[in-house]
């Protein structure tokens, strides 16, 4: 079931309403069979895998706090992260696994045919076992179990965070279910709020740019480097619409219920280094793997290389749990050089003791937010073309630019040429707005008026959504990008 | 250690806080729910419109100019009356476009041509007057296509006096068959015409059904391509000016997009992307093509549902064409018999005795043309399509069996006749250069 689907359209009203008529003691159970139903309506049989999983996990985590001895400890928490890891693995990266090995075997000149396994990569897999190794953890280090099956079970398949997260904590969420909420309008208000301008990023800007990124990311060859800068940003921006909108719905449809699910974005591309963008984008996964893949194999602690190592392994791992191929771990390979060579980078300008002066000069904020909006927007080419071969042919073509741009006429861009589908001359002018837009939404978030406008402004802006959103939600709808991760 | 308890209680304190907050806090006006106000805004803005209509959009246009587009985008251009109408799927199409190719003996671009010359001289022959015959026939064309496509004609632009409707198995019982409202002709046409009364049977999930009430009762949502069009239109003269088209020895084209973008309007059709010409004999034969494979997969699991609502739709357009006093000339159409062998046993002669059964509850003229003794392989483009060979055989038959049946000679001797006088009176000229 998909967010932008008429399914959501009537489950949402159906769940929410419903919700706020049982008493208290009934809404998890509700929510618990809702949240079973939103995910079988997709393959039915894979309720049984996020079941079988919740229930391992619950019975398998309380062996870690009843185990006295911290070797017992250990080893419990390495069986159920093993569990876990291993069932993701299996249903995500065997395919690639097997991939890997035969070319390992062709080096060698034996020809293996590996066997067809016909396994359908579960949704959200890789969000809720990120949960369920996150509670195993948290208990290993001390922190209180969950009593009830049931709370549990919400927490790892809770319908709105499912599939695309945010990764929750269940510090924050679980006890959220016990307290008896009273029903408030302003549940209803900030919860539309966010579903509608989620959709709006989805169905407006996402969906749009789709068609000029695969133009773009599928042939290459037909645009000149100007153009593939230009289609490159327009991927910066659907991954961010697409994602950032599909986790306002998230958070609020969790809030029509009363419930708060963490934020996962901030503004990413006004982010002054690489560091700093890994602190505003996807932050339940950057925050994920900081506690649970970073700081277990020694943080920074080890000094500069063992640091760097553990960057590099965090970095390349989080690239590879976006998806089992080459080009994912090109990407997590390419974020963690990038960040390493920020490290560096601040250490020389500290080391020549100008890094103070440079960091407080806005005209060097100004340069830094561009450079590493550039840097992260190449890091988008790995992630985003289909093969390695492909990434460089685009990354070779966008190195060009510079030299294009010295004799620059618009007949060097192909997308000018191009008047159906609309939006790829479009795309010269949405691109400037969307930058523009992330610098606007950031000098007015202290604003008052922002942060509390005044009703006639929220009403027309809800009534603009609504119209926009009728009119201009396309009769076949991509897939959120992060449904298959 | 910090328990769940704690932290709950942590939480309480909190919500506590905020509710304190908002009862010290400064009085203002504030509404129960700006949410709700919204919605019955936009609720009170689409009733508006749908009642007043402020805004005049043309039905024709559409951003999809796929094969129903291009039909009654002739119809609409047309200057002559049809008077004789053809339905059918890509078994008529294909009759038609290969025997008129070899007939004019020139090239035909599927997009434009949609009468059949031949056909209409056949006839023209043995019964006096003017015989000018339309081709409604569609690819994938399926009983509740023909119905609506009809129903559009003859709201549209004209009522004819016969129609001929070419039917296979595969249009009743093809498991690849999508709801009836799935289709590129549904999509189109129902701008064009009203299809309330058979809204029931159109769609097949009840999400679908939702979308169509949706569409119906949510003025935004219903004219949401029309709005949409009108925008792209005023995004284009935008962009004309901000951003011309630069000049270019190799301008972008059609055939370009559908290259770069094979997924944006998949089965638009552009001009000249689907041609016929005329063909020889020995060509013919090296080009037949065995499709047993796509034909197992399309019986495998005949669909009862796809059938009963097939067959519903048979019946709306004989009833359609009653109420119209049109003449409905249902004819089976020529497959070969490896094609008949893969249908489940006894498919074929069932599908063939509820023909004859529909034809005589409604009394209709039936015609069964597919003479295993007369069509041989030579004549087919695959297990199905007739070439241009079988085409001409085909239309032969067609135009002999309406010839010596005497209820339908006098029908079309008389819609000829009056089409004649109607040229005469419009004062053009009956015959056509092509």
């Amino acid at each position: 079931m998909l967010f932008n689907s008429l399914q959501y359209l009537v489950f949402l009203p159906t769940v929410f309403l419903l919700f706020w008529l049982v008493p208290h003691r009934l809404r998890v159970p509700l929510l618990l069979v809702a949240s079973y139903v939103f995910y079988m309506s997709w393959r039915p049989i894979y309720g049984l895998l996020i079941f079988g999983l919740t229930l391992g996990n619950f019975l398998l985590v309380p062996l870690i706090a009843k185990a006295q001895e911290t070797k017992q400890k250990k080893i419990w928490l390495g069986v159920v992260v093993a569990a876990n890891l291993i069932t993701l693995g299996i249903f995500k990266y065997a395919y690639f696994g097997m991939g890997c090995v035969k070319s390992g075997l062709n080096l060698f000149g034996v020809d293996w045919h590996e066997p067809h396994l016909h396994i359908i990569l579960p949704l959200g897999i890789s969000f809720f076992v990120f949960e369920f190794i996150h509670y195993a953890v948290e208990v290993y280090r001390g922190k209180p179990l969950v009593a009830k099956f049931m709370d549990f079970a919400l927490f790892a398949s809770f319908f709105p965070t499912q599939i695309a997260g945010p990764i929750k904590r269940y510090m924050d969420f679980i006890p959220q279910l016990d307290i008896p909420a009273k029903f408030k309008w302003e549940y209803i208000d900030e919860g539309m709020q966010l579903i509608l301008v989620g959709l709006c990023k989805k169905v407006l800007v996402a969906d749009n740019l789709a068609l000029v990124v695969q133009a773009g990311f599928s042939h290459p060859e037909k645009f000149g480097s100007l153009d593939l800068w230009l289609i490159t940003y327009a991927f910066a921006f659907q991954i961010f619409f697409d994602f950032a909108g599909y986790t306002d719905i998230a958070r609020g449809s969790a809030l029509l219920f009363g419930y708060k699910v963490p934020i996962n974005f901030n503004l990413p591309y006004l982010a002054a280094n690489v560091a700093d963008f890994w602190h505003r984008w996807h932050i339940s996964l950057s925050t994920w793997l900081r506690d649970y893949l970073f700081i277990p194999l020694g943080g920074s602690r080890g000094g500069k290389w063992l640091t760097n190592r553990n960057l590099f392994i965090t970095m390349a791992l989080g690239g590879l749990w976006h998806g089992a191929a080459s080009h994912y771990l090109a990407w997590g390979v390419y974020q963690g050089v990038v960040l390493i060579l920020h490290r560096e980078y601040v250490e020389l300008l500290k080391r020549v003791g100008v890094y103070e002066k440079l960091v407080a000069s806005k005209l060097y904020h100004v340069f830094s937010v561009v450079c590493t909006f550039h840097i992260v927007c190449v890091g988008w080419v790995f992630f985003r073309a289909e093969t390695e071969t492909s990434a460089m042919q685009i990354i070779t073509k966008l190195l060009q630019a510079p030299v294009d741009l010295l004799h620059f006429t618009t007949s060097q861009l192909s997308i000018l040429q191009i008047r159906d589908p609309i939006i790829f001359p479009s795309v010269i002018l949405i691109v400037p707005v969307l930058m523009i837009s992330q610098v606007v939404v950031n000098w007015l978030s202290d604003k008052k008026i922002y942060k509390n406008p005044p009703w006639a402004i929220q009403v027309g802006m809800m009534v603009a959504m609504m119209c926009l959103l009728t009119i201009f939600s396309p009769d076949t709808s991509p897939r959120f990008i992060y449904f298959q991760f | 250690m910090m328990t769940l308890e704690s932290l709950k209680r942590q939480q309480e304190e909190l919500l506590a806080m905020s509710e304190v907050k908002e009862l010290v806090g400064p009085k203002r006006f504030r509404l129960r729910s700006t949410f709700l106000v919204a919605l019955a805004i936009f609720v009170c803005a689409n009733a508006f419109l749908s009642f007043f209509m402020p805004i005049p959009f043309d039905i024709y246009k559409f951003n999809y100019r796929g094969w129903s587009w291009w039909t009654f985008n002739a119809l609409r251009e047309e200057k002559q009356v049809s008077n004789v109408v053809l339905l059918g799927s890509s078994t008529m199409v294909s009759a038609l476009a290969g025997c008129d190719a070899n007939y004019l003996q020139k090239g035909l671009d599927l997009t434009r041509h949609h009468h059949s010359r031949y056909l209409e001289d056949r006839l023209k022959k043995n019964i006096a007057g003017d015989i000018d015959i339309f081709s409604l026939a569609a690819p994938g064309q399926m009983p509740s296509d023909a119905y609506i496509t009809l129903k559009a004609m003859v709201a549209s632009a004209t009522r004819p006096d016969v129609v001929i409707y070419g039917v296979a198995p595969r249009d009743f019982i093809d498991s690849t068959l999508s709801a009836p409202g799935d289709t590129d002709a549904f999509k189109y046409l129902t701008r064009i015409v009203n299809i309330d009364d058979v809204a029931a049977r159109v769609f097949r999930s009840p999400f679908s059904k939702l979308d169509w009430f949706l569409q119906r009762a949510v003025y935004f949502y219903g004219y949401a391509l029309d709005l949409r069009l009108s925008f792209l239109e005023g995004t284009d003269s935008v962009l004309n000016v901000v951003l011309p088209r630069p000049w270019t020895s190799t301008p972008f084209t059609w055939w370009d997009r559908q290259r770069l973008i094979p997924t944006y309007l998949p089965a638009e059709i552009h001009p000249e992307a689907i041609m016929a010409g005329p063909i020889d004999r020995k060509t013919a034969d090296e080009k037949f093509t065995d499709n047993t494979l796509e034909y197992l997969q399309r019986y495998k699991n005949p669909d009862p549902h796809t059938y009963k609502t097939q067959t519903y739709f048979l019946s709306q357009l004989a009833q359609f064409c009653h109420k119209e006093r049109i003449e409905l000339i249902i004819v089976n159409m020529p497959i070969t018999l490896e094609n008949i062998r893969l249908l489940k046993p006894g498919g074929y002669i069932g599908y063939l005795q509820g023909l004859k059964e529909f034809a005589m509850k409604h009394d209709l003229s039936f015609f069964d043309l597919n003479d295993f003794g007369r069509y041989h392989k030579n004549d087919y483009h695959d297990s199905v399509h007739l070439n241009a060979f079988g085409g001409t055989k085909f239309f032969d038959d067609l135009a002999d069996v309406v010839v010596k049946d005497k209820r339908l000679n006098t029908i079309v001797a008389m819609s000829a006749e009056h089409l004649a006088k109607h040229r005469q009176i419009a004062g053009k000229h009956s015959e056509k250069t092509y």
